[in-house]
């Protein structure tokens, strides 16, 4: 009941904060936060010491099967830390946003819950169709976000929203039916199942799926729209954490019905394209926000790679991509966010010299870049251990490694030339940024992915993943 | 091992203790203190701990490990990283007084101070990547100190060649050494990641034994090579090292010129002996060495009409990082037939390290010192500045005998060690076109200091007012340029003092030298301006890098995003299909019309159609 | 025991005489604790439902004399689902679909404005026309007309109002008083759907005739669905929803027509079943998540008639609406995943083609429910919730949530 229970208090605990909400939205946004904790305990436990949780007689229909180990804990974990650090830094900008909007915040907070919690959901529960129930109430809660708090023409981008999101979700759930079909009535790398065979119909539609909920290249259209107009609390969760479920599932599920090399392959190329191709349009952005969502795109291609290379540096690689993406895009979301409530622009060319305007978001911000490019942060050891995964996996074929090392330059220019054109600079600003919570959570999200590159956490983190995935032994 | 660890990472602790505090003063001595004891802890490693490899595991899953590898190399690497270090962190506690963004600058010098030994100990690849990776940022950082893009504090002047600026603000130098940067360093994690999955090992000395090198070929070296090639400043990478001069000069003198960018050839010094083991390696030694000497040669040249004092000096490093990475894959082709002899012949291209790293960092200190007083940073607008700034002056003269390499001066011993590899490979495979050029470089060398030299010290527009700079910024770089003297003995002494006809192509670019700039000053020729334009515009590659290539990639990028982005993939999800089915769905609706005759005739059409269909099928 | 309704009715038959003098809520309300105490006798779980939600719309609205119009559909509904769980003959199931007729008219047109009886009229002729086809064909069919199969098809098409026989539902539920289209909704709609499937139950299938049922049933999914899309008004919205909703369940026991039972019998829950069972777990899911749901949004509107905007917010309907579209765990997700479920024990492209179809829709369907959504959650005046809304949410969740359980009883 462990598990459950870590998913059910947040959603739980959110009809608290909704009525918190009504009195101040500090109160609502710290109940938002405790109530993430079990989870965050939970998981990381499992992360940090290999340990495994499984609930749940794993017999027959058993929709209660839960389990943690420390490849999903990973996701869970990053959920659960991101998920505790939005809701800090939630409160003075839902303030702001009603007061723009002459609209309470009680419905944000109602529904954050149940979004954390559906999301962390979909990451533990073993049953796939429980998989696809928690899904559902993820997208469902961020829909109401984006419906009452979103910016710009917000019906239609929910709208657009629900519908892709919807279509990918039930996409993947026909997948699942065809596995149930089959017998196989859980994810199969909770499950300790082996390769199923080769299925077709079921991996295509999982991977497409996926890849819509992803925003892989092609189906990606949504995203830059949903994540630039949700009110930005909601774009910190949504863009790292929302949108790695579509990797989590690939992972997990669809490539144990992968047909055969030849579609590995492929996948490898698309993930590629869409790392570049996301790289690029994030370079062209002016909206800061659309920016970081492009980027979203491609880092969805760094994590589909790690998952594609189908070896088991690769989806250790991923789930750690999840976390790195995860705290990296948070704290740049959170700081697009800062920039909404006190400069009142999302555009990038009337930034500049902010670095004199607030140092430390500065610093955070790097900090967040610096996990996308991978440098120095957890993000340097995803990308190390991607780049194990490809060599692994391409070995004496030298020509694959240039596109490869194009998608680590791309992300390079687009990280940093954002940093130039919006911290760098003369000075546009006299005054100086305030200090408040949301700048505090911030700051310390953006030290948690510095702390998580070092011993001992690096380590244990990596080498329990690589030592979860190794057991589940996808590769004979 | 953990006196080394101590040694390595006390710089980045007293950093990040600096973060916390508010004043600048305590930042400024915290971290000196720290580079202090950092130096000594290398100095007493250096004498008294055993060579060897000492380790910890790390992520084992990809072979990192935290590992240090005690030799010939890294022990007086070591001591001399961490002295250059705290000998500069000294000078910028002046230097950097009531500067505006202290904690940045403080923070990263410490960070950078840990980075730097990280590469100078590792023996892991992995653990050398993270110090790689820290100095590249830690360069980056500080190029961009001053964010503020003020005009003194840029490269070139406001004017365009080409419709290309030809100017260079902080923010922008720091964008393009980091982008350089990060091309090699995408390569070098590849080929890193490579070894490791064919290996098995990430280490430095398990790799010199491990035979399933045989099986790479030598495009794996070549990815590697790219990481040293761009860090060290390597032609065609060493545009982002000329425009690096936009940082704080104490900046330069550490990062720009003693050590970071040393980092990219010592790696390749020591990395030698491990790809001696690849099949093909005969190449990749042959790219390092024509590289090497391609880069001294354009650098020189560059040294030779650039207008800006730090820019000479930027110049002048690159070449010499040109010559010392020369001479380590000279070395290596050496190695290649006589392998008794690599470790002594990768030694001598180490020692120019030493050597360079030496007398350049003195220069820089000191040509910081009259930029900060002097206040501009353009050769020719100032001048005579001996007799206001008497001890720099001297330090100046020391240092730069040393770097154009006149003997007894430790430039001269190292460089002409190094040469003398190249030589001798020239020699062995019989490339003829070597010896000329490497002597045109040993004539031309001597040129370029002098004219610095003469321009500032000797002759020019005399300042009004000029002091000399305070005591806490020339005594590290009078140190150093005794430093030199001492050194150079001492080199002589112990290790070999070269005599060779070398000398001969030096002495005749000192006498030119000596006459253009220092005895008959003035004298210029019309018929070599096109020639002096085009070394002055550094042979026009700035507009591949801020011309050409940021236009085609974001045209690239403009094409994709208005074709496919906004036309094909928005439009038709956004647009078209919505347009089709509400179009549709109007349609659709519009036939309920409430009449009830119509509704009758829908049904009956809805009878026939059925009907049809179970005909048909 | 099919003689209990029969009392039911009678007794409800003689309480007509009174309605002139009592309100008729408390007729309505007395009859459906009657249905609610006998079908828990019977052990009919639809019919407490059933009875619980004309319960609800008793005690929330004033009925005068519909109040025993009301309890006669709702014990008609009840006698429905009776007839297929107890293997009682067709026939009283056609008897009946004609008694929720008659009285979903009168709730229909209650109002008496030209916009009621203009919708119940549409009502009473298409359904009208619809029953004589159900009766021939089955009577056909029995006597072993092949083609009497086909006939009670269409039939069927022009009571749930599959397109293109769909036209009268828009404006029913458009113009038909509230009460009247949440009536029609829950009951006439269930009862129909309970008689199809005795019907499917009795009759042999033909497999011409299931392709035929299937490839309309799809189609007119689709055009509801994209129908939907554009419809202004919160009727006219649950009306496309309604059509989208009927044809679900009638490829369910189409395809079951057409191509028999699969090679492996699908599993529910863990627990193999026959295509067939599956099938008509779909209908009946689909039948009581859509009439509950649709009871719930119109049981709380104020207005004549439901062309409008909702004057008043409705907070519990959201639920009401999300289960329409089929958001897990509520109640209308289970027949959606069912029918999937179901098109995937067929050979994969056919299944495949299927599934892909059912998303599509599913998914074009979503913008018009979020508006929907936001015209019930939206509207001006201050939160309406009653005790259909509150019941039909509350039956919707709980439903959904302990559908494992729920899918054993109802099999």
């Amino acid at each position: 009941m462990m598990i459950l229970l870590s998913i059910l208090i947040p959603m739980a605990l959110s009809l608290a904060a909704y009525a918190a909400a009504k009195r101040s939205s500090y109160l609502a946004g710290y109940i938002s936060a405790v109530a993430l904790m079990p989870l965050l305990l939970i998981s990381a436990y499992s992360v940090f010491t290999g340990w495994e949780f499984a609930e749940g007689s794993f017999q027959g229909f058993d929709i209660t099967a839960f389990k943690i180990t420390p490849f999903n804990g990973v996701f869970a974990f990053t959920v659960a830390l991101v998920g505790i650090f939005v809701a800090l830094y939630s409160p003075p900008y839902m303030e702001h946003r009603s007061h723009e909007l002459g609209r309470g915040s009680s419905i944000f907070y109602l529904t954050y819950g149940f979004f954390v919690g559906g999301l962390a959901g979909a990451f533990v529960a073993a049953n796939l169709i429980m998989v696809y129930v928690f899904i559902e109430i993820a997208l469902i809660a961020s829909l109401f976000q984006i419906l009452y708090y979103g910016y710009g023409d917000r019906v239609r981008i929910t709208v657009m929203y629900l519908v892709w999101s919807h279509l990918g979700a039930l996409l993947v759930l026909a997948g699942f039916l065809l596995l149930y079909l089959k017998g196989v009535y859980y994810v199969p790398l909770l499950a300790d199942l082996k390769y199923l065979g080769a299925d077709q119909t079921a991996f295509l539609l999982i991977l497409i799926g996926s890849l819509i909920k992803m925003a892989a290249l092609g189906v990606h259209m949504w995203l830059p729209y949903v994540h630039a107009e949700a009110p930005t609390p909601l774009s910190a969760l949504l863009s790292p954490v929302l949108v790695g479920i579509g990797g989590y599932l690939i992972a997990s599920v669809a490539m144990y019905v992968v047909p055969n090399a030849e579609w590995v392959k492929w996948l490898v190329y698309y993930a590629i394209a869409t790392a570049i191709y996301g790289g690029l349009m994030a370079f062209l952005q002016k909206d800061i926000k659309r920016l970081f969502a492009y980027s979203t795109v491609s880092q969805m291609g760094y994590l589909l790679l790690g998952v594609a290379l189908f070896n088991p540096h690769g989806y250790t690689a991923a789930a750690l991509f999840y976390l790195s993406h995860g705290l990296g895009k948070a704290v740049l979301f959170m700081t697009a966010g800062y920039f909404i409530m006190h400069l009142h622009t999302r555009d990038i060319e009337k930034m500049g010299g902010l670095y004199g305007w607030r140092p430390e978001l500065a610093g955070a911000a790097i900090v967040g870049f610096l996990n996308l490019a991978g440098i120095l942060t957890v993000g340097m050891v995803s990308e190390i251990v991607l780049t194990v995964a490809y060599a692994k996996h391409f070995i004496g074929h030298y020509v694959y490694y240039i596109p490869y090392a194009v998608v680590l330059l791309i992300t390079g220019i687009y990280a940093f030339n954002t940093i130039r054109v919006v911290f760098f600079g003369p000075h546009k600003r006299e005054d100086q940024g305030p200090v408040d919570i949301a700048l505090v959570s911030i700051v310390v999200v953006a030290f948690l992915s510095v702390l998580l590159f070092l011993p001992p956490f690096s380590n244990t983190l990596t080498d329990n993943i690589y030592e979860t995935i190794v057991a589940a032994g996808l590769w004979k | 091992m953990e006196v080394v660890l101590l040694t390595i990472f006390t710089p980045l602790l007293v950093s990040v203790i600096s973060l916390f505090a508010r004043a600048e003063k305590f930042k400024a001595w915290v971290v000196t203190l720290g580079a202090f004891v950092s130096a000594l802890l290398a100095t007493y490693v250096y004498t008294s701990i055993q060579p060897g490899v000492y380790s910890v595991s790390w992520i084992g899953s990809v072979g990192a490990e935290i590992a240090v590898r005690l030799d010939h190399f890294s022990l007086p690497m070591g001591v001399l990283v961490a002295w250059l270090i705290a000998a500069i962190s000294l000078y910028s506690v002046k230097y950097m007084e009531g500067d505006y963004r202290p904690g940045w600058y403080w923070f990263f010098f410490g960070f950078f101070a840990t980075s730097m030994l990280i590469i100078v100990y590792a023996d892991n690849l992995w653990f050398l990547l993270v110090g790689w990776e820290g100095v590249g940022l830690a360069s980056w950082a500080l190029i961009g100190h001053w964010y503020r893009d003020e005009y003194d504090k840029w490269v070139g002047k406001e004017e365009k060649v080409f419709g290309v600026p030809y100017w260079w603000t902080p923010s922008k130098a720091s964008l393009r050494a980091i982008l350089t940067v990060r091309f090699g360093d995408s390569f070098f994690l590849v080929a890193i990641a490579l070894f490791y999955a064919v290996t098995g090992t990430a280490s430095l000395t398990a790799l010199t034994h491990a035979g399933a090198l045989k099986t790479l070929g030598v495009v794996p070296l070549l990815f590697f090579a790219l990481g040293p090639f761009t860090k060290s400043a390597q032609f065609p990478f060493h545009e982002w090292l000329l425009t690096a001069m936009t940082g704080p000069t104490s900046v330069s003198a550490l990062i720009h010129a003693a050590t970071m960018v040393k980092a990219g050839v010592y790696v390749l010094i020591v990395t030698t002996p491990i790809f001696l083991l690849v099949p093909g390696a005969e190449l990749y030694f042959w790219v390092v060495a024509v590289v090497g000497v391609a880069t001294a040669l354009v650098a020189t040249i560059i040294a030779l009409t650039a207008m800006e004092f730090k820019l000479v000096l930027a110049g002048s490093t690159a070449a010499n990082l040109g010559i010392i990475a020369a001479a380590a894959g000279a070395a290596g082709l050496l190695g290649l037939h006589e392998h008794e002899l690599l470790q002594g012949l990768l030694f001598f291209a180490f020692l120019h390290i030493v050597g360079h790293a030496v007398s350049k960092a003195s220069l820089f200190m000191g040509f910081g010192a009259v930029i900060h007083e002097a206040g501009t940073r353009f050769i020719g607008e100032v001048g005579r500045l001996w007799r206001h700034m008497k001890i720099t002056a001297v330090a100046m003269v020391l240092s730069m005998l040393s770097l154009v390499g006149i003997p007894p001066f430790v430039g001269y011993v190292t460089k002409d060690l190094a040469l003398e590899n190249v030589f001798e490979a020239g020699h062995m495979y019989h490339a003829d076109w070597l010896a000329p050029a490497l002597y045109l470089l040993l004539f031309i060398t001597p040129i370029y200091g002098l004219r610095l030299v003469g321009l500032t010290f000797v002759h020019g527009k005399e300042p009004e007012e000029v002091h000399e700079a305070p005591v806490l910024m020339w005594l590290p770089y009078t140190a150093l340029a005794v430093a030199t003297l001492a050194l150079g003995v001492y080199f002589a002494v112990a290790v070999k003092f070269p005599l060779t006809e070398a000398l001969i192509a030096v002495a005749l670019g000192f006498l030119t030298g000596f006459i253009l700039y220092i005895w008959l000053p003035g004298v210029r020729s019309e018929t070599l301006r096109p020639l002096w334009e085009f070394a002055y515009r550094r042979f026009y590659l700035p507009i591949l890098y801020d011309g050409v290539f940021p236009l085609l990639y974001v045209w690239v990028s403009r094409f994709i995003y208005v074709v496919f982005d906004r036309g094909l993939f928005d439009g038709l999800y956004h647009s078209v299909i919505p347009g089709v089915v509400e179009t549709l769905s109007n349609w659709a609706r519009r036939l309920i019309t409430g009449n009830l005759s119509l509704y009758v005739l829908y049904g009956v059409v809805g009878i026939l159609i059925t009907l049809l269909l179970l005909v048909l099928l | 025991m099919i003689e209990l309704f029969a009392y039911l009715i009678l007794a409800l038959s003689i309480a007509t005489v009174f309605v002139g003098r009592v309100e008729g809520r408390y007729v309505a309300a007395a009859a459906s604790v009657a249905l609610l105490l006998l079908s828990a006798y019977l052990g009919l779980p639809v019919g407490v439902v059933v009875a619980v939600a004309a319960l609800a719309l008793s005690l929330d609205w004033q009925m005068r004399a519909f109040g025993v119009a009301l309890a006669f559909s709702a014990t008609a509904t009840a006698l429905a689902a009776y007839v297929y769980y107890s293997k009682s003959p067709p026939v009283y199931g056609l008897i009946a679909l004609a008694l929720v007729t008659a009285s979903v008219y009168g709730l229909l047109a209650m109002g008496r404005t030209r916009e009621n009886v203009e919708g119940a009229m549409k009502y009473l002729v298409f359904s009208g026309v619809g029953k004589v086809f159900i009766v021939l064909g089955y009577v056909l069919a029995v006597s072993g007309w092949s083609q009497g199969l086909y006939l009670a098809v269409v039939g069927f098409m022009f009571e749930l109002g599959i397109v293109p026989f769909h036209a009268w539902v828009v404006d029913a539920y458009a113009l038909g008083t509230p009460r009247g289209a949440a009536a029609l909704a829950a009951f006439s709609k269930v009862t129909a759907l309970f008689v199809l499937l005795t019907i499917f139950r009795s009759l042999p299938g033909g497999g011409a005739v299931g392709l035929v049922t299937l490839i309309v049933a799809l189609a007119s999914m689709l055009v509801a669905n994209v129908a939907g899309l554009t419809a202004k008004t919160l009727g006219r919205i649950m009306a496309w929803s309604s059509v989208a909703h009927m044809s679900y369940a009638l490829a369910a026991v189409a395809i079951v027509w057409w191509l028999g039972e699969p090679k492996s019998a699908p599993s529910l829950f863990g627990i193999s079943t026959s295509a067939a069972d599956l099938a008509a777990l779909v209908v009946v899911l689909e039948a009581l998540s859509s009439g509950l749901a649709k009871a719930g949004v119109f049981g709380y509107l104020s207005t004549g008639f439901s062309d409008v905007m909702p004057p008043r917010r409705s907070v519990l309907n959201v639920l009401n609406v999300l289960s329409l579209l089929g958001l897990p765990p509520l109640l209308g997700f289970w027949p959606k995943l069912f029918l999937i479920l179901l098109a995937l024990s067929y050979p994969t492209s056919v299944g495949a083609f299927l599934v892909l179809w059912i998303v599509a829709n599913s998914a074009a369907a979503t913008p018009y429910y979020l508006r929907a959504l936001r015209m019930v959650a939206e509207a001006p005046g201050p939160v309406a919730d009653n005790v259909t809304s509150s019941y039909t949410a509350f039956v919707s969740t709980v439903l959904g949530l302990t559908m494992p359980l729920v899918a054993y009883i109802l099999l």
